[in-house]
């Protein structure tokens, strides 16, 4: 052959190449499951001992430890470094440190949470952590995405049988409810740890049912020497956090798939945040979130900091009256089918249901039919909603923090995420076996309800 | 003693029941408040013990207006017997007896306060119904009770509210013949409302005959019990008669209540056949 | 006269009168017996292995100062009858016996044996007051929180009763107008009520309600010292009063001619059923039927002698409270106020038909 031709002939193959390889990568960019694992994993892992605030205890923080022992760096920017929580950093801080690094079993390990008052504190329990008892579907389910569900010794209440089918069958259901623990319930959990061989290994709460933790029942467990570990875990980043600690703390297989997650979930937050984090409010998709049907989620509900994650911009800074009307960290009942009729320039209705899976299609369209059109006493959640058709979509509370985010995303910005890409997301959280998940796909789950899938039900 | 009541009136709202009553009552005597239905007379009575507050006038007892005592040192003085009593509650005979000492009760005074009461259940013939529940009772044995109950307060002034109503007749003698008898043995001042005219003429000392809410007239009993006052006041027709040296009343006819007919033409036809009556009976004893 | 029967003698009838004060004082007894019994089984703490014998042995040890190996089964069993049943117990006894006091004080004073402590709106005004902390957040003083419910409905219970002081220095009280005016000052409070609860979300409809019904659940040692309190010196006040009692119960007449002034002395009942009926209120809620039934249980046995109904039915009502609530127990999450109410109607019907087929009136 002549040079020439041969030239021309290795230029073009190799543009090809390069064409393919560019359009295999630019594919990615919108639904492809590529993500490898590139984003920082923004979670801190709340366990004293993790110096330099990442994800995880390694030598690293010993690396700080033994820099501020020797005085190079200061305890006040690596407070952490403090494992025991004496206030200085010393010899017992650097063995347990040590300890800890080789996941030695049998160490006391301090762990970052919120008191009864719901400030700051740390509390001290065994590693591995092991016969827990939650307290509150949003500690709950973080315990079991962190695979957890095996080492739960009883439950006070459990309301989605297969949400929360790992919890593990010799668990005692000690006969709460969901906004209570009665006397006889708080005996059933007594007498757990007195059957427990070397009794109970926490007490798990989450902070919005920390009213049932009386005065009498925390002198109960401070006497019997139970740590209580409390975390607000509602909003889709702290659960991150949660379940990045709770699985550490699980340790062995649940420490692994705690990481997973929290990389897999930051993975998502920051693929949404460059695609849409750098728009200008005025360019941003503004949400008003609801939940329970017809409740309105108040300024500084949880729902509300999950969304705006999700790029969205909360109505509240958008429109004066509804800032002033609803504020506060709770929800309102709608007063009546009027309630939304000042507020039609908003972007997406974000309405946020908790609906178990390991439904048939069957199971799947009743369940679509009974949320959207959904009886509040005699009057249908339909006519709230008059005029925001196009804009409401109903997202399953169940699934991970991150799987919530992406559906916000898509609800909010359809465009730049596509329902393929966010039903992508959650056949991730699926494949990456998380308990809750097992033995689902994406039609045993009902994740997102939008006007087009109820019109198609009911057609 | 002495009761004065002085320019009483009493109306419950705008009808007056008392009209600017004026009266002096002496004792220690036996009086019998006498009138016909609605007018006045268990009202009176009421303005005495302070039952009821006269809306203008005062009741003096021996000189002590009755508005400055207050109502426990009233209760030392005066005894009540009241026209029904109050089922609600029922005790046995005894303690509903025994409630008459509470004006005079001290803490250790349970026994003494049995002795009066026994005492005065055997007077009053009821003793074997000490331990008896109240309710389980007959009307007049209910009566005798309630008598006790006054009793036993051993009050200077005794107000009695048709106290023998419900006794059969010779328990009506008999207590009107007691209460005579106590009067001036202990010398209390007795003064009851009753109905039976006759009962109150035997044993009266004085009778106060009530009409339309003001005093008609006050005497001994054959003063005031006439053949004249018992028409105007009671509205019928009788002959009152000397016995033992007391009015007794035989009763003839009932003035008609029919407002159609004319009353005095009745009247006219009446006195013609007791003129009638009185010539037939003169002629008998001429002949 | 003559007799029909045999007389007593003076001495005989000393002797059945102070046989009656003893068979009262019998019944006192079994009444107080019977409160022992339900404090043991409402102790029983469904722990396994931990029986009637046990409990009453583990309430002699925490007594005697002994304790138990640290977590262990008998440890928490010891903790939880000291920690949450004792104070529930003596909370049912000290609630009961008010209410029960407070109602025979209620129906002597208005002659009347349908009154309850209630009949005078004071169960509305105290709804009111804890609705409005609960559902509104509103608070009637400083006192915010947990502490905050609990004076709210207080200050609102004492709304009515003075409402009605106030105009019992203008207008003439019967008991009948005393009653209305409670009637009518209820439904007031109930209309409010009514709204302020319709308006809310379900949870907060539920703690409200759930605050009405009335229960004892949430007792610790800390609320007991104030209502214990107030239930000793009310109701040594109601047993020094328990004669004039008596008299109020003759009827408005013959109490004046026996020298009670009946329209203060129903005032000062008044204010002292309301404070006392408050104080335990705005901690359980509204507990019906101990103040209406349990006097009509004791006077069943024991005549209407004030002197003896009153602080037996102190008895009888902590008794009645403590058997409530051991069958609510049983039935974990019904509220005290619901099984009170359950077994309180039939208890009165009966009482009503069987009284009436014995005499003509209702004893």
């Amino acid at each position: 052959m002549e040079k020439k031709t041969v030239t021309i002939i290795a230029a073009v193959v190799v543009v090809a190449i390069v064409v393919v390889a560019a359009v295999l990568v630019g594919f990615g960019g919108n639904g492809g499951d590529d993500s490898s694992g590139d984003s920082e994993i923004a979670s801190q892992l709340q366990i004293r001992g993790n110096a330099n605030d990442d994800y995880t205890i390694d030598d690293k923080d010993m690396e700080i430890l033994e820099d501020v022992m020797a005085g190079e760096r200061s305890i006040s920017d690596y407070p952490l470094a403090d494992v025991n929580n004496d206030g200085n950093v010393d010899e017992t801080d650097k063995q347990l440190l040590q300890d800890l690094i080789d996941r030695k079993d049998g160490t006391t390990v301090y762990v970052l949470c919120l008191d009864v008052n719901g400030e700051p504190t740390t509390v001290s329990c065994t590693y591995p952590l092991r016969d827990v008892v939650p307290y509150g579907t949003n500690i709950q389910l973080p315990t079991l995405y962190a695979n957890g569900g095996q080492y739960v010794a009883g439950y006070f209440v459990s309301s989605y049988e297969t949400a929360e089918s790992s919890i593990s069958d010799s668990a005692v259901d000690l006969g709460g409810s969901q906004r209570q623990i009665s006397d006889a319930a708080w005996k059933n959990f007594t007498a757990l740890d007195a059957n427990t061989e070397g009794g109970l290994g926490a007490l798990l709460v989450d902070y919005s049912g920390i009213a049932q933790i009386t005065d009498v029942r925390a002198a109960d467990l401070e006497a019997a020497e139970i740590p209580m570990i409390i975390y607000s875990s509602a909003d889709a980043i702290s659960e991150i956090t949660t379940v990045l600690t709770l699985g550490f703390l699980f340790g062995g297989d649940c420490e692994t798939i705690g990481v997973e997650y929290a990389q897999k979930s930051w993975d998502i937050i920051n693929q949404i945040d460059e695609a849409v984090g750098g728009l200008s409010d005025d360019d941003k998709c503004s949400y008003i979130c609801c939940t329970m049907y017809i409740y309105i989620c108040e300024n500084d509900s949880t729902f509300n900091s999950s969304a705006s994650t999700a790029g969205g911009l909360p109505y509240y800074a958008v429109n004066q009256d509804f800032a002033d009307t609803y504020t506060g960290d709770g929800s309102t009942k709608m007063q009546s089918v009027e309630a939304l009729s000042n507020f039609t320039d908003v972007g997406a209705i974000l309405n946020n249901r908790s609906m178990d899976w390991g439904l048939d299609a069957a199971g799947i369209e009743d369940l679509v039919i009974d949320t959207w059109d959904h009886d509040n006493k005699g009057v249908s959640s339909t006519m709230y909603f008059k005029g925001f058709e196009d804009r409401l979509v109903y997202i399953n509370n169940l699934l991970p923090g991150a799987v919530k985010v992406a559906y916000m995303a898509h609800a909010m910005y359809g465009d730049d995420f596509s329902r393929e890409w966010a039903d992508g997301v959650l056949q991730d959280f699926i494949d990456m076996g998380t308990a809750p998940l097992d033995g689902q796909t994406l039609d045993t789950i009902l994740a997102y309800i939008d006007h087009d899938l109820y019109m198609e039900v009911t057609a | 003693m002495q009761i004065r009541i002085d320019n009483v009136e009493f109306s419950y709202t705008s009808v007056p029941v008392l009209n600017d009553i004026s009266l002096d009552i002496d004792g220690p005597a036996f009086v019998s408040i006498l009138g016909p239905n609605g007018v006045g007379k268990s009202t009176l009575i009421h303005c005495i013990n302070k039952i009821l507050q006269p809306t203008s006038g005062s009741v003096f007892i021996d000189g002590k207006d009755v508005k400055e005592t207050s109502i426990k040192e009233l209760a030392k003085q005066i005894g009540y017997v009241p026209y029904s009593a109050n089922d609600s509650f029922p005790l046995t005979v005894v303690d509903t007896v025994m409630m008459g000492r509470h004006p005079h009760s001290k803490w250790k005074s349970l026994d003494n306060d049995l002795d009066v009461v026994y005492d005065t259940l055997k007077m009053l013939g009821i003793s074997h119904l000490a331990m008896r529940q109240f309710n389980e009772l007959s009307a007049g044995q209910h009566q005798k009770v309630m008598l006790a109950r006054g009793l036993v307060q051993e009050p200077k002034i005794l107000l009695l509210d048709e106290p023998t109503s419900n006794l059969d007749i010779r328990h009506q003698l008999d207590v009107t013949k007691m209460l005579k008898r106590l009067s001036a043995e202990r010398g209390i001042l007795i003064i009851m409302i009753s109905h039976d005219i006759n009962i109150a003429a035997k044993y009266a000392d004085n009778v106060i005959l009530m009409f339309q809410g003001k005093i008609f007239d006050v005497g001994t009993p054959s003063e005031v019990i006439t053949e004249d006052n018992l028409r105007t006041v009671y509205g019928v027709e009788s002959r009152v008669i000397d016995d033992e040296g007391r009015p007794h009343v035989i009763l003839r006819d009932a003035l008609p209540m029919d407002e159609r007919i004319n009353p005095s033409a009745v009247m006219a036809g009446i006195r013609e056949r007791r003129a009638r009556d009185r010539s037939s009976e003169s002629q008998q004893v001429e002949s | 006269m003559e007799y029909e029967e045999e007389g007593l003698t003076r001495d005989g009838l000393k002797e059945e009168y102070h046989h009656a004060i003893a068979r009262k004082i019998i019944l006192l007894t079994v009444c107080v017996l019977g409160i022992v019994l339900f404090v043991g089984l409402l102790s029983l703490s469904n722990y396994e292995g931990v029986g009637l014998k046990e409990t009453y042995e583990i309430i002699w040890n925490h007594i005697l100062g002994n304790e138990y190996p640290s977590k262990s089964l008998f440890w928490w069993a010891d903790r939880y009858i000291w920690n949450t049943a004792f104070p529930h117990a003596l909370a049912a006894i000290i609630a009961g016996a008010a209410l029960a006091i407070c109602g025979t004080m209620m129906q002597s004073m208005m002659v009347n044996p349908l009154a309850d402590p209630y009949s005078t709106g004071i169960s509305s005004g105290a709804c009111f007051g804890a609705i409005c902390a609960i559902v509104v957040g509103v608070s009637f003083s400083s006192v915010t929180g947990e502490m905050g419910i609990v004076t709210n409905a207080f200050i609102g219970a004492m709304v009515p009763a003075l409402l009605i002081v106030f105009l019992a220095q203008r207008i003439h009280m019967t008991p009948a107008t005393l009653i209305l005016l409670g009637t009518a000052i209820s439904y007031f409070f109930n209309s409010m009520i009514t709204y302020l609860m319709v308006t809310t979300d379900a949870d907060t409809l539920q703690s409200a309600y759930m605050w009405q019904v009335g229960s004892l659940d949430g007792m610790s040692w800390d609320s007991l010292p104030i209502m214990a309190v107030v239930t000793v010196i009310g109701s040594a006040i109601v047993m020094l009063l328990s004669s004039k009692l008596n008299v109020m119960s003759l009827g408005e007449n013959s109490a004046i001619s026996l020298g009670v002034d009946v329209e203060r002395f129903r005032l000062l009942c008044l204010v002292l059923m309301a404070v006392m009926t408050a104080a335990i209120v705005s901690f359980t809620g509204i507990i019906g039927f101990i103040g209406l039934v349990a006097p009509h249980m004791v006077r069943l046995v024991i005549g209407s002698d004030n002197r003896f109904v009153a602080p037996i039915s102190m008895a009888a009502g902590a008794l009645l409270l403590l058997a409530a609530d051991y069958i609510a127990f049983q039935f974990s999450d019904i509220p005290v106020g619901v099984v009170m109410s359950v077994i309180g109607s039939p208890v009165f019907f009966l009482i009503i038909l069987w009284q009436t087929r014995k005499a003509g009136a209702i004893y």
